[in-house]
C-alpha cells in the first residue's frame, strides 16, 4: 500500500519515538510470525517455503551435482528470482550476489567433499512470490531451512580415489543429511535513534537507513553493509545506532536459530 | 492605437548564437578567417599520447595477476580522451588433412588477398551519460574500424600465429620452456605441423568528452595501441603434449581433437609484428561554402570574396562545425602517402579536385607528424 | 534460440581466453597486505572537469606511496539535473552506474551491489528536493585497478568512488548537504558526513582478524575520512581561487 506524505511523516515520528511504536504492535526486536514448510519438492534434494504474515512468500530449492572441485571453484551457486522485479534490477542482482558470496565463503567446503577429486556442487534456486518488504531476511530463513533439510546421496565407493578419475558411486536409495552450519542474514531498519528488526514494508518506507548483518557460527560476521530501503527518508545515522543494531542481532539471533531448528 | 512599432535588432552573446544558429555563427567566424574553435582553417588539434601503463607488459613491478591487456593507448585530442585496451584470446585453426604450405597459398591474388591479413575485433563505447544498447554511432564506428584494419593489411596473419613451446620438467623438478623458433632443434615438430593456433585480438575503445567525429581519433588510438602490443609466449606442458602424439600418429587426428591447455608465459613477450609500410594514420576534413550574406558588415575597405567559394577545414571539432558541415572527407594515409582509406561525402558543398588534392597532402603531413609521435612515445 | 550479440563485433566463437602461468613465488603476495595497510604515504591526485560533455566530472588518481607504480584511476562524470520524462516526481531520481573501462575483474553482481550502496549514500547527501522532475545520473569509469583479482579487495575502490562522486557533484554545481567522503580501515569502508558524527554508508564484506567492536572500526575509518575530506576541500578551494 502506498502511503501519503502525511501518513509517512506520522509513521516516521512514531517509529522514531522512544520506545518505538510499530504499526503492527511489535517490539523493536520482534520478528513477524512466519510459517515454514520444508522438504516438499520431490525432485529437489532440499526445499523450503517460508510465508510471512504480510503475505510475502519465498520458495527455495537445493539441488546437487557431482563436480571435479579442481575445475569448478564455486561449489555453491545461488539464483534469485523476485516476482515483479526484472532479473537485471539492482535489487535482484544485489541480493543474489550477496547471498552467493556469503554462502560460498562461509559454508564449510569439507561438508561437500566426496573424494579427493570430486565434490558436490549445490544449486540453490530462490523464488520470491509477492514480495512487499525487503526480502533478504526471509530468503535467508528459507535458505537456512532448505539447506538444513537437504538430503544428499550416500557415497558407497571409497572416499580416497588417489586423484584418479574414478567416478564416485552412490547408494540406490539411502541419503545422508547435509550437516552444515548456514549463515543467517538479517535486515534492520534504523529510524531516528531506534533500531527495528525485520522491518515491514511501511516501516522500510520511512526508515533513515537499513543495515544488513550476518550471523554465522555463533557470532556476527561480515558482510555488514548499509542497505537502501527507500529514497525519501534516507539519511546518515549515528555510529551508536550501528552498534545497537549489532548488539540486537547478537541478542536475537540465537533465539531465531532455535526457532528455525525446531522444525 | 496607432503606436509606431519600433524594430530593434536583436543581438546575442556569441555562445548563445552558436547554440541557436550554428551555421550563422560558423559563417561569421569563417569570414574573420577563423573557426569556432579559434583554429585557422588548416590547423589540426594537438594530440597527446601515452600507453597509460595499462598493459601487463609495460611494467615490471606491477602485479600481473588478472591483467590480460596486451597493448594500450590513452589519446587526448583537444578535450576528447580515448582509452584503448587490447586483449587477446587463442583460437585453434582448422587444418585440413593435406597440409598446405603457407608460402604457396599466399602467392594467389585477388580475392585471397584478405585471407593473408589478420583482424581485430573492436568495441567502441562513447560516454554520453546514457545506459543501454550501443548507439548507431558506436556500432558504425566499430564496424568501420574492423573493416579498415582488415583491408589496410596492417596485421599480417603470420604475426598472429602462436609458436607453441613445450615445458619440460627434469628429474630435479625444475622446469624449462623450449620454443620452436628459439632452439633450432628437432623439437616437437610432430605437434607443430598438425595443430595450429592463432591469437585473436580484441580492442576495447572508450571515448570520453565526444567533441566532433570520432572515427579518426579512434583509429589513431587503435594504431598506437597496436604498436605497443606485446603477445605473450605460449606453451603446452610436456606431459599433455606427449600424451597426444601417439594418437595423432595413427592418422586419426582429423577426427579426434583433444583440447590442449595452452598456457601463456607471464614473463616472455614478443612485440606484435605489424606491416610497417601499412601503418597509417587518419585525419578528416570538411568543405564548406562561404556564404557572403552571413558576413559581418564591414566598415571601411571591402574585402574581395569570391561568390560561392569554398574552404577546406582540417580536423572537424565541435558542435557548430559538425552541424553546419555536410561535405566531409576522411583519409587514412601513411607517412609516405600510401592511401588506406578514403571517404568523401559530398553534401551541399562542391568537393573540387583542388580540395581533394589539398586534403590528401595535409593527411600525409599529419600522418608523418603522428607517426613521429609514436616513435617518440615508444622511447 | 540463438542469442548472440548482433550489435557488437565479437570475433570467433571458439576463441579461448589467454590463461597465464600461475606465478610460482607466492611469497610476494604475503608481503603485500602489510604495505597496503600503510596509509600514511598514500597520495591522491585530483582534477575536475575533464569530461567536457558532462555537467560535472572528476578524475582521481590514487597511489600507494611515492615509488609505487600501482595506482587506481577513476573517472567520474555527473549528468544532470536533466529533465526526466514520464510521471511527475517531486524530487530528482538518482542513478549510479559503475563500469570498468579496461580490465574487467569485478563480477557483475558485485558491481550492482556497489552501485546500490553508492546510490543509497548519495540519496542521503544530495539535496534531491531541490530538483523536481529531473534525473541525476552518475557514471563511474574505473580506468585502472591495481588490486589483484583475488576478489573482495574492493574497499579502496569504493572509497575512491565516494570521494570521486563528491568532487564531481561539486564540479557540476549540484547541491549537496555536506562534503561526504569515505575512509578505509582493514576491510571496512565507512562513508561519513557532518564531520564524522554521522555514518551514511558502511561496507564490510570480509571478516578481518582484528576488531569486533564496530565503534573502534568506525573510529579508525574516521581518521582516514578526515584526511581525505581535507584533501578534497583544499582542492575545491584552490580551484575556486584559480577561477577568480
Amino acid at each position: 500500500m502506498v502511503l501519503s506524505v502525511t501518513e509517512k511523516s506520522y509513521l516516521h515520528e512514531s517509529l522514531a519515538s522512544v520506545p518505538p511504536a510499530r504499526p503492527d504492535g511489535r517490539k523493536a526486536n520482534q520478528f513477524r510470525p512466519i510459517e515454514v514448510f520444508t522438504d516438499f519438492l520431490p525432485a529437489s534434494n532440499g526445499s523450503s517455503k517460508v510465508v510471512a504474515s504480510d503475505g510475502t512468500e519465498c520458495l527455495v530449492s537445493v539441488k546437487c551435482k557431482v563436480v571435479d572441485h579442481a575445475v569448478e571453484e564455486d561449489l555453491v551457486v545461488v539464483d534469485v528470482d523476485i516476482a515483479g522485479h526484472r532479473d537485471d534490477s539492482g535489487l535482484v542482482q544485489g541480493i543474489a550476489s550477496t547471498l552467493s558470496k556469503v554462502l560460498s565463503t562461509q559454508l564449510d567446503r569439507s561438508c561437500l567433499r566426496l573424494t579427493k577429486k570430486y565434490s558436490f556442487k549445490l544449486y540453490i534456486d530462490v523464488l520470491v512470490l509477492s514480495s512487499f518488504s525487503h526480502p533478504l531476511t526471509l530468503i535467508s530463513f528459507a535458505v537456512y531451512s532448505a539447506l538444513n533439510s537437504t538430503q544428499l546421496p550416500k557415497l558407497i565407493s571409497s572416499d580416497d580415489d588417489l586423484e584418479v578419475a574414478e567416478l564416485p558411486t552412490f547408494h540406490d536409495y539411502d541419503f545422508v543429511k547435509l550437516d552444515v552450519s548456514v549463515p543467517l542474514l538479517f535486515t534492520l531498519a534504523i529510524c531516528g535513534k531506534n533500531v527495528l528488526v525485520d522491518p515491514a514494508s511501511n516501516e522500510s518506507d520511512v526508515a533513515n537507513n537499513g543495515l544488513l548483518v550476518t550471523w554465522s557460527n555463533g557470532k556476527v560476521t561480515a558482510p555488514i553493509k548499509t542497505l537502501g530501503l527507500n529514497e525519501d527518508y534516507v539519511s546518515g545515522v549515528s555510529p551508536q545506532s550501528l552498534q545497537d543494531s549489532i548488539k540486537m542481532i547478537e541478542q536475537v539471533a540465537p533465539e531465531v536459530l532455535q526457532a528455525l531448528g525446531g522444525i | 492605437m496607432t503606436d509606431s512599432i519600433e524594430l530593434r535588432p536583436i543581438s546575442f552573446h556569441p555562445d548563445v548564437l552558436a547554440r541557436i544558429a550554428p551555421d550563422l555563427s560558423m559563417q561569421r567566424h569563417l569570414s574573420l578567417g577563423l573557426r569556432p574553435s579559434l583554429r585557422s582553417f588548416e590547423e589540426f588539434r594537438n594530440v597527446e599520447i601515452s600507453d597509460g601503463g595499462l598493459s601487463f607488459a609495460s611494467k615490471s613491478d606491477i602485479d600481473r595477476k588478472g591483467n590480460n591487456i596486451l597493448g594500450s593507448n590513452v589519446l587526448k585530442c583537444g578535450k576528447t580522451m580515448v582509452v584503448t585496451s587490447i586483449t587477446g584470446g587463442i583460437v585453434e585453426e582448422n587444418i585440413s588433412g593435406s597440409y598446405v604450405d603457407d608460402e604457396s597459398a599466399e602467392s594467389s591474388n585477388g580475392a585471397d588477398r584478405l585471407s593473408r591479413f589478420g583482424q581485430i575485433y573492436p568495441v567502441v563505447e562513447v560516454e554520453r551519460g546514457r545506459v543501454g544498447a550501443p548507439t548507431d554511432e558506436e556500432m558504425t564506428l566499430s564496424q568501420r574500424l574492423h573493416d579498415c584494419v582488415l583491408h589496410s593489411g596492417l596485421i599480417p596473419k603470420k604475426a598472429l600465429d602462436v609458436a607453441v613451446g613445450i615445458r619440460s620438467t627434469d628429474s630435479e623438478g625444475s622446469s624449462s620452456i623450449l620454443y620452436p623458433d628459439e632452439e633450432e632443434s628437432a623439437l616437437s615438430s610432430g605437434l607443430k605441423s598438425r595443430r595450429k593456433w592463432t591469437y585473436v585480438l580484441y580492442a576495447k575503445i572508450q571515448v570520453f568528452s565526444r567533441d566532433g567525429p570520432l572515427f579518426e581519433i579512434c583509429w589513431n588510438s587503435l594504431i598506437y595501441a597496436l604498436k605497443t602490443t606485446q603477445l605473450p609466449r605460449a606453451f603446452v606442458d610436456e606431459r599433455t603434449a606427449d600424451l597426444k602424439i601417439p594418437v595423432s600418429m595413427r592418422g586419426r587426428s582429423a577426427t579426434i581433437r583433444e583440447t590442449f591447455d595452452i598456457i601463456c608465459d607471464a614473463s616472455k613477450f614478443q612485440p606484435l609484428r605489424l606491416n610497417e609500410e601499412n601503418v597509417a594514420f587518419a585525419s578528416n576534413f570538411a568543405i564548406i561554402d562561404i556564404d557572403p550574406e552571413a558576413e559581418l558588415p564591414k566598415d571601411g575597405d571591402e574585402m574581395q570574396v569570391d561568390q560561392g567559394s569554398s574552404v577546406l577545414l582540417a580536423d572537424i571539432q565541435g558542435e557548430a562545425e559538425e552541424a553546419s558541415v555536410f561535405s566531409t572527407i576522411s583519409v587514412i594515409s601513411s607517412e609516405s602517402g600510401r592511401l588506406k582509406h578514403f571517404k568523401v561525402v559530398g553534401g551541399s558543398s562542391n568537393a573540387s579536385i583542388e580540395n581533394l588534392k589539398k586534403s590528401l597532402n595535409l593527411a600525409r603531413l599529419r600522418a608523418s607528424d603522428l607517426s613521429a609521435k609514436a616513435s617518440n612515445g615508444a622511447r | 534460440m540463438n542469442i548472440t550479440d548482433r550489435r557488437r563485433i565479437l570475433g570467433p566463437s571458439n576463441a579461448k581466453p589467454l590463461i597465464f602461468e600461475k606465478p610460482e613465488s607466492s611469497e610476494q603476495e604475503v608481503q603485500q597486505p602489510q604495505e597496503k595497510s600503510n596509509v600514511e604515504n598514500e597520495s591522491m591526485y585530483i582534477k575536475n572537469g575533464l569530461v567536457s560533455n558532462a555537467n560535472g566530472s572528476s578524475y582521481l588518481e590514487l597511489k600507494n606511496g611515492e615509488l609505487s607504480e600501482q595506482c587506481t584511476i577513476l573517472l567520474t562524470s555527473v549528468y544532470g539535473p536533466r529533465p526526466s520524462r514520464g510521471a511527475f516526481s517531486s524530487k530528482a531520481s538518482l542513478s549510479v552506474q559503475f563500469k570498468e573501462v579496461t580490465i574487467e575483474k569485478i563480477p557483475s553482481g558485485e558491481l550492482k551491489e556497489i552501485c546500490n550502496f553508492l546510490s543509497n549514500i548519495f540519496s542521503a547527501v544530495i539535496n534531491l528536493e531541490r530538483y523536481p522532475k529531473s534525473g541525476i545520473d552518475i557514471f563511474l569509469s574505473l580506468v585502472q585497478n591495481p588490486t589483484t583479482s583475488d576478489e573482495g579487495n574492493l574497499q579502496p575502490i569504493i572509497a575512491a568512488c565516494v570521494n570521486g562522486i563528491t568532487l564531481a557533484l561539486a564540479d557540476a554545481g549540484i547541491e549537496i548537504f555536506d562534503t561526504v567522503s569515505a575512509g578505509t580501515y582493514k576491510r571496512n569502508v565507512v562513508a561519513f558526513s557532518k564531520n564524522g558524527t554521522e555514518v551514511v554508508g558502511l561496507w564490510k564484506d570480509k571478516e578481518d582478524d582484528t576488531e569486533n567492536n564496530i565503534l573502534n572500526v568506525i573510529e579508525s575509518c574516521k581518521e582516514s575520512y578526515l584526511k581525505n575530506r581535507k584533501v578534497i576541500i583544499e582542492y575545491l578551494i584552490r580551484s575556486r581561487d584559480a577561477d577568480i
